[in-house]
């Protein structure tokens, strides 16, 4: 009798006054979604109706507790960097961060849809097994990890409220967050978390394993506090925890089964403050808000991940309007000022803890002989590659660790690198015996890859730079499996690369470690190895400072690596969208996590 | 006429079995190591590598490597993609409506307009839209599909904002059903131009000649001896006759409606095979990658073989030989 | 049949050979006297309208090609200029790009790279398929078979994606593009060849010089190639065009040397900024669509000559 009662006045025009009371109602927040539109029919509303009142309403959300995002990272956090947290020595030992208690009981998800553009397809939904780079921006809305970075790469709490370190530096001990459940509506509990560490520990080729590789093992005396016991202290511990390849997976889910191949992996199941919808290949992923997040916000009703390869498609659909944010290709730096003074958009040009740097052939004549190698350092006008290659958007590199870190970076006259001095370069190359003879002095072969825009541009600067002082250079634009072939084999001379150097300057040793990873240079130094192992076993900064510092002075002599510029990217978005978590969520929300975003009327 | 069929499917199955080795052999033969790219360039220990290269079955020696997959083929697995950790039949499935969508409806938009036209521009030889005509022709046929492409958006979307610039749905509005079919048609739009304004050309050149040469053939002159008007000439015999490698090329044509629009997929951001393709090979997706090339191998060679059947069927001639 | 049927149409990068009619191609005696033959074909060419525009066209391409040093402001990688200056400047009539880099002296400079690459892919791609079909044609047997086989396999593999995995993994030098178009085209060539060669052994001059004695060999490569040539020297001019655009697909893909000046090149860097910095991406594609057209242009006018029918005057 309700329903058809409901119908009835339905087909009729809705009161005007009963509409008024309906959002007043709507306004006060008194009621859930589910409900509201259910009252909205027996008022006789239709269903656009409704949901246009309620989407006019849900982005104020003007229920949730006031402050309660406010407590997050204590504001030390943004000075000093991520090792604080863990160093014993400091006062309290305790890094205290309340994440937003899910005190808001207001309508949760909201308004609007975000939608952001991806480089490419994500592999899996499981975040754990195998690295995905084009996934990790979803993952970081699907799932939470223990412990987070921020924009800043400080390190801020997630499912870790907070957590302490002890005395001794062997063990660190995290209380969980109250309330938080899975998208199934499971708790999300300690157990979880032990089941995922160990996990990640016990994969091989797990992308976190290594940087976890301190942890022996964890307990969960109850279930919201976690225990790690380490092997011995490990300073960038945390940080590693809040980067990749740590999210926390459901036990229920995945125990007793092979993780690599769960169906879960197709259809996730997290803690974050999105749940999966839908997944198109080549297409879009489809998100959209979880209702019941722990923690605030999300104020969004869907995120929509648009999947595309090209930098310029990106860019162009992001000006037209099919794009809120371009997460992913980097648009191309030639169009950013054209971005930039484009009305409705805004461009945040983030200084990224990465460096442009050309990589020797330590093997290899002429690459192998220092003199070489610095006099290519001073043949580089790195203005030019800056203000042509990267269209303004990057800086001189002066030293081989990036600035952002910076109290790892050795500002000192013994850690830099050769700057610009053509007539010296080519003073050098004659008096190391390398003279102009036929204009050439001599060849280098110069491969890189194609993924990054940005390596062609500063390689033909850096051909043109290097042919004014008579050295040939040969260009090789390879895809990136051929390039990782073609370097390990050392069948080059020269090469690009650049990459993050964060969370921690232990990840040094990837690149100029003996055998590192990224070690494509053959470069060995046993001072630099010693350097680098202290400085990841030592605790405390100014140790660790010196030490880092030691190796920088040892690059600059030896010159593996020629770093060129500082590494600038520009992320646009347009001004409707406010939250993000590189502006007003800056510190209370983790990178690529959109929990606090929301869409505006444009 | 069954036993020609017969005939002809029983070439191409050793011509396919011919390609799926030589596609192996290559693919396994390219530098560029899978393992490395799916441990992760950035930060993989050599460990880290060899598990993934163990996982993916790499590390086995080739000809066994072979062995295996031609086994899983036989038995209808086409094995499992790299780097979706799924089978490698969906994947393709997932795609290629998109692309069959885009390829199979330029096509036959281009082999009508291309016809039509071609016998307009035949009707009246030498006059200025004979002229103008070949010269539209001679300039799309010269254009490369992926810069027209490109003017295409910068003209229409960028600057006129008529159509989406890419991709193949409005997602912020997730239409569905009647209204996600125009808002498809709506994308559709600029890359079938692109398409069909590359392709008209050939069609046109083989249907003009052809009709060009149809014109002066001795039956031809004969019926007009005999008084038949030239309409129906035209109509009932000449533009008949004509339009039989026209057909031919049309048939031939759809064997490469899979791949045969990577370039425009990829300027227009669409979700098609194309993509996938150049995803995989940039990847070293083995396992896709020959599972595109073999899909490919058949639907060539079925386009092949009906395209010998249709001309079989129009022209007596061959049959009988 | 008036044509034979195996095409190869892609239509993304323009591989279609469209194979001359059969009847055309109406080899002469042996004992032709050649010289006659050349000056009534070139006649005839110029009578083809076609054929004498996409000349006129060449010759441009040409004397670009040629005297680009002359013509060019600047060196085609000269970065001191500024970047993204407009058309119509006094030093830099078509502007510069991104790096500063004038374009017009990178399209001249680019003439040579699409010329070498149309030239020398089309070159090993005919020289192959004339070999492969030949041999096929006038040989006959099992041999016909075999050959036909490989024919049809490379028609069936993707050549696309086969040359973009060689380029992309062994590098973009030059001589890999040009050497990978010319192996992955060569098949409508063959074609084309073999039903020549089976046309042409069938005539009785072949059968007099088999009883006279002379070896199969010696007619194959004195006889039979250089009579059958002629429809394979028209579908070259289709095989150069579709090599310029094939190689301007690489590069549009990143897959370009990045050592030389190409055309392609500038429309791949250029459409970052096709928005706000259209001439890069513009005069680069006008250049190709001219060049192309010059070689679709002589192909139809060589087809003129070499089609006793076409020449009949319209009714």
């Amino acid at each position: 009798m309700m329903h058809r009662a409901a119908i009835l006045t339905s087909l009729q025009r809705p009161d005007p006054q009963a509409v008024a009371t309906f959002e007043a109602v709507v306004r006060a927040g008194r009621f859930s979604r589910r409900d509201l539109i259910r009252k909205g029919i027996l008022l006789g509303l239709s269903t656009p109706a409704i949901a246009g009142i309620l989407a006019s309403c849900g982005g104020s959300s003007p229920t949730s507790t006031p402050g309660s995002g406010g407590t997050t990272a204590p504001a030390a956090a943004s000075t000093s960097p991520a090792t604080a947290a863990v160093a014993p020595s400091s006062a309290a030992a305790t890094t205290t961060g309340t994440s937003g208690a899910a005190a808001s009981t207001g309508a949760k998800g909201g308004s609007g849809t975000l939608v952001v553009s991806n480089s490419g397809d994500l592999k899996t939904f499981n975040p754990d097994f195998q690295i995905d780079d084009n996934g990790y921006i979803v993952h970081s809305n699907l799932y939470n990890t223990m412990v987070v970075l921020d924009d800043d790469y400080n390190i801020i709490p997630e499912l870790a409220k907070q957590w302490k370190v002890a005395a001794d530096g062997l063990s660190i001990t995290f209380t969980l967050v109250s309330g938080a459940k899975w998208h199934d509506g499971q708790p999300v509990t300690a157990a979880d978390c032990k089941y995922t560490i160990e996990q990640i520990l016990a994969q091989k080729g797990a992308p976190g394993k290594d940087n976890l590789s301190a942890i022996k093992s964890v307990d969960t005396p109850d279930d919201t506090t976690v225990v790690f016991n380490l092997s011995a202290p490990s300073a960038p511990l945390l940080g590693f925890l809040g980067w990749y390849g740590t999210f926390i997976l459901p036990k229920h889910i995945y125990d007793g089964s092979d993780w690599t191949k769960n169906p879960a992996n197709q259809k996730p199941i997290g803690s974050g403050p999105f749940k999966f919808v839908s997944y198109k290949t080549g297409d879009n992923i489809n998100l959209e808000a979880n209702k019941d997040y722990w923690g605030e916000g999300p104020y969004l009703d869907k995120v929509i991940f648009r999947i595309i390869p090209d930098a310029n498609t990106a860019t162009q659909a992001f000006l037209n309007g099919e794009v809120d944010f371009v997460n992913g290709p980097t648009p191309p730096l030639s169009q950013v000022p054209a971005l930039q003074q484009t009305p409705g958009v805004k461009v945040d040009i983030k200084t990224y803890p990465s460096v442009y740097y050309l990589g020797c052939n330590m093997k290899k004549e002429p690459t192998s002989k220092i003199e070489v190698r610095k006099a290519i350092s001073q043949a580089i006008d790195r203005q030019q590659v800056v203000a042509k290659a990267l269209s303004g958007f990057g800086s001189v590199a002066t030293t081989f660790y990036t600035d952002v870190i910076a109290w790892a970076a050795d500002k000192q006259p013994d850690a830099q690198v050769p700057q610009y001095d053509k007539a010296a370069a080519a003073a050098a190359l004659d008096a190391a015996g390398y003279p102009a003879k036929g204009g050439s002095r001599f060849k280098l072969t110069f491969p890189y890859f194609t993924a990054s825009p940005q390596y062609g541009d500063m390689a033909q600067v850096v051909k043109e730079n290097l042919k004014a002082i008579d050295v040939d250079v040969d260009l090789v634009a390879l895809e990136i499996g051929a390039w990782q072939d073609r370097t390990q084999k050392g069948d080059y001379d020269v090469s690009l690369l650049d990459g993050f150097q964060g969370p921690d300057p232990a990840n040094l040793k990837n690149r100029v470690g003996t055998g590192g990873g990224i070690n494509f240079w053959f470069y060995s130094n046993p001072d630099v190895d010693k350097a680098l192992d202290d400085g990841a076993k030592a605790t405390d900064q100014k140790t660790r400072q010196d030490k880092y510092y030691a190796v920088q002075r040892q690059l600059a002599k030896d010159l593996p690596i020629i770093p060129l510029a500082g590494v600038k990217i520009p992320r646009p978005y347009h001004d409707n969208v406010t939250g993000l978590y590189f502006t007003e969520a800056k510190g209370k929300t983790g990178l690529n996590r959109f929990t606090l975003t929301k869409v505006g009327k444009k | 006429m069954g036993r020609y069929v017969g005939r002809q499917l029983l070439t191409i199955i050793p011509t396919i079995l011919l390609s799926v080795v030589l596609n192996f052999a290559l693919l396994h033969a390219a530098p560029g190591d899978p393992a490395r790219i799916y441990a992760g360039f950035d930060t993989a220990t050599n460990d880290q590598i060899a598990a993934v290269r163990h996982e993916l079955g790499l590390d086995k020696p080739l000809p066994l490597q072979f062995a295996l997959y031609v086994n899983q083929i036989l038995h209808g697995n086409l094995g499992e993609s790299f780097a979706y950790h799924r089978p490698v039949l969906p994947v393709i499935f997932e795609r290629l409506p998109a692309t069959l969508l885009l390829t199979i409806t330029s096509a036959i938009i281009a082999v009508i307009l291309g016809a039509l036209l071609a016998a307009v521009a035949a009707r009246r030889t030498f006059s200025k839209v004979d002229f103008g005509l070949s010269f539209a022709s001679y300039t799309f046929y010269a254009m490369p599909s992926f810069w027209l492409g490109l003017i295409l958006i910068l003209v229409f979307a960028s600057k006129l904002h008529w159509f989406p610039t890419s991709g193949m749905h409005d997602v912020r509005a997730g239409y569905t059903g009647y209204r996600n079919v125009l808002d498809v048609g709506k994308h559709l739009i600029l890359p079938v131009l692109t398409l069909v304004l590359v392709q008209t050309p050939i069609y046109y050149r083989i249907t003009r000649a052809s009709v060009a040469e149809q014109q002066r053939e001795d039956y031809i002159t004969t019926f007009r001896a005999t008084g038949m008007s030239e309409q129906r000439i035209f109509r009932r015999y000449a533009l008949r006759n004509a339009l039989l490698p026209t057909v031919t090329v049309f048939g031939l044509s759809l064997g490469y409606v899979i791949t045969g629009s990577a370039l425009v997929e990829i300027v227009f951001g669409w979700p098609g095979i194309g993509r996938l393709t150049l995803d995989a090979v940039f990847q070293r997706d083995y396992p896709l990658l020959l599972g595109i090339y073999l899909i490919l191998a058949v639907t060539v060679s079925l386009a092949i073989l009906l395209t010998d059947l249709v001309y079989a069927v129009l022209d007596p001639r061959i049959r009988l030989r | 049949m008036p044509y034979s049927t195996r095409v190869f149409a892609c239509a993304d990068w323009k591989g279609v050979s469209v194979s001359v009619p059969e009847s055309i191609a109406l080899p002469q005696a042996a004992i032709s006297r050649r010289s006659t033959r050349l000056r009534d074909a070139g006649r005839l060419f110029l009578e083809s309208r076609y054929g004498v525009i996409g000349v006129a066209l060449l010759l441009v391409v040409l004397m670009a090609a040629l005297f680009a040093p002359l013509i060019a402001p600047s060196g085609p990688f000269d970065i001191s200029a500024a970047k993204f200056i407009r058309p119509g400047d006094a030093a830099h009539p078509l502007g510069t790009d991104h790096l500063g880099r004038d374009v017009l002296s990178q399209i001249v400079y680019g003439a040579r790279l699409s010329l070498a690459v149309g030239l020398v892919a089309a070159g090993i791609s005919g020289i192959v398929g004339v070999l492969i079909g030949s041999v096929a044609g006038y040989y006959g047997g099992w041999i016909d078979l075999l050959l036909g086989r490989i024919t049809d396999m490379f028609l069936i593999i993707p050549a696309f994606f086969l040359i973009i995995v060689v380029v992309a993994t062994l590098g973009s030098n030059l001589l890999y593009v040009m050497v990978i178009i010319g192996l992955t085209s060569w098949p409508a060539n063959a074609r084309l060849m073999r039903s020549q060669a089976l046309t042409l052994r069938e005539r009785t001059f072949v059968q007099a010089l088999i009883a006279l004695g002379e070896s199969r060999p010696r007619i194959l490569t004195r006889h039979i190639i250089p009579n059958g040539i002629q429809p394979i020297v028209a579908n070259s001019t289709l095989q150069i065009a579709g090599a310029i655009l094939l190689e301007a697909g690489l590069s549009f893909l990143g897959l370009g040397d990045p050592n030389q000046s190409s055309w392609g090149r500038l429309i791949y860097e250029g459409r970052s900024y096709i928005v706000t910095a259209w001439w890069p991406s513009v005069f680069a594609g006008i250049a190709i669509v001219v060049t192309v057209m010059a070689f679709y242009l002589i192909g139809d006018g060589l087809a003129y000559v070499l089609n006793p029918r076409t020449r009949k005057v319209g009714s």
